[in-house]
């Protein structure tokens, strides 16, 4: 008997072991994912710099998005992570339609994501908070359309209504910016899966190669950890 | 004695393939990696749900300064939870935690260094030749 005529169908020539193989597409994929996080973090980095400048306009900008929306798409993309874990999980020890059944899951809680989102978007458009030459955030004279606590009042009564629809288009900017781009990802994520969930459903996995499963997942947890970090940034600056 | 030699050879022969079957599976049994129980896992979950808790009641307190260290301090924490048991990286090689800790490593040298540049650049009064 000669060994390869055993080694395992995924097994490429230039691997000895399915092992070294894995390891491989994990570090390639780390490195990949690295680039993403510094391609995010240059947005972060404009974020952190703006808001240390126009602080005031972050924080009355911040406190006119919806809470509920934002915390229920947390619950939603944290539990997709979870969901994610499963499939990993259950393609590790060979249960196919479970894989199956959780990357189903996974796709139909990141698509009700994106489905908030899009409630939320509009409701921008509605109330005129998109950046362009119909944006108006507090109209001279007249309340504003939200909640604000005590301390939020403050700051909106020391800046003029005019420097505020000008320093608050900022906070919007990177507000579309970066949640535009994260929900991109999570469509590239959603397209990737589904590729991933008709192999699945196929037979391609196993305890012995589950590769691609666990890659998708390491994409989709990272765009989980983008989220972590853009829920208390855009919603939850100061609500005091 | 040639009949000997013939069945030695024949022995060794299936040593070899015998070894090389053991070391095939060692690689495939390795291959299948750690599978983290589901009490875990939904542990995980659970931490990370609490904690999204702790953030949105803290944005409701007024804690000057603090309020951005501390949400800042909790969506590293959940983020760091996801890295290391979502993402498996508690169970990789020390090479891949090394790429991971690097990289993160130059996030900090991006955001750091920028706004210490930034921060700083209102301490000094350029002398009028470069005004």
């Amino acid at each position: 008997m000669h060994a390869h005529a055993a080694h395992h169908p995924a097994l490429q020539h230039q691997f000895q072991t399915m092992s070294q193989q894995k390891e491989s597409a994990v570090l390639g994929m780390w490195a990949f994912l690295l680039t993403e996080v510094l391609f995010f973090g240059g947005l972060f980095m404009a974020y952190m710099l703006y808001r240390t400048w126009y602080h005031d306009a972050f924080v009355l900008a911040s406190t006119s998005i919806t809470i509920f929306w934002g915390l229920l798409n947390t619950v939603v993309l944290i539990g997709s992570s979870l969901t994610m874990a499963l499939a990993v999980r259950s393609a590790q020890i060979n249960q196919r339609k479970a894989t199956v059944m959780w990357l189903i899951a996974t796709m139909v809680l990141g698509t009700v994501f994106l489905g908030v989102k899009v409630i939320e978007y509009a409701d921008k458009f509605e109330h005129h908070h998109v950046p362009g030459p119909e944006y108006a955030f507090i109209e001279p004279g007249h309340e504003p359309i939200f909640e604000l606590g005590p301390h939020g009042r403050e700051l909106l009564e020391r800046n003029s209504a005019e420097s505020l629809n000008r320093t608050t288009q900022i906070f919007f900017s990177l507000y579309f910016t970066m949640t535009g781009l994260h929900a991109l990802h999570m469509i590239i994520g959603i397209g990737l899966m589904c590729v991933i969930t008709w192999m699945a459903w196929k037979g391609r996995f196993s305890s012995e190669y589950y590769t691609p499963v666990e890659m998708s997942g390491l994409y989709w947890h990272f765009v989980d950890i983008v989220w972590i970090f853009l829920f208390p940034l855009l919603y939850l600056i100061d609500r005091s | 004695m040639l009949h000997i030699l013939g069945r030695r050879a024949l022995s060794v022969g299936r040593l070899t393939a015998l070894s090389a079957t053991m070391q095939l599976r060692h690689g495939l049994l390795a291959m299948s990696g750690h599978v983290t129980s589901l009490k875990v896992y939904i542990g995980i979950f659970l931490t990370l749900m609490f904690l999204t808790g702790v953030t949105v009641a803290v944005a409701y307190v007024n804690l000057g300064q603090l309020n951005k260290v501390v949400a800042l301090g909790i969506a590293t924490f959940k983020a760091s939870l996801v890295v290391w048991y979502f993402m498996h990286v508690k169970y990789q090689s020390r090479l891949t935690k090394l790429v991971v800790v690097s990289g993160f490593f130059f996030l900090a040298i991006l955001l750091g260094l920028t706004m210490v540049d930034y921060g700083s650049r209102e301490w000094v009064n350029p002398p009028a030749s470069l005004q």
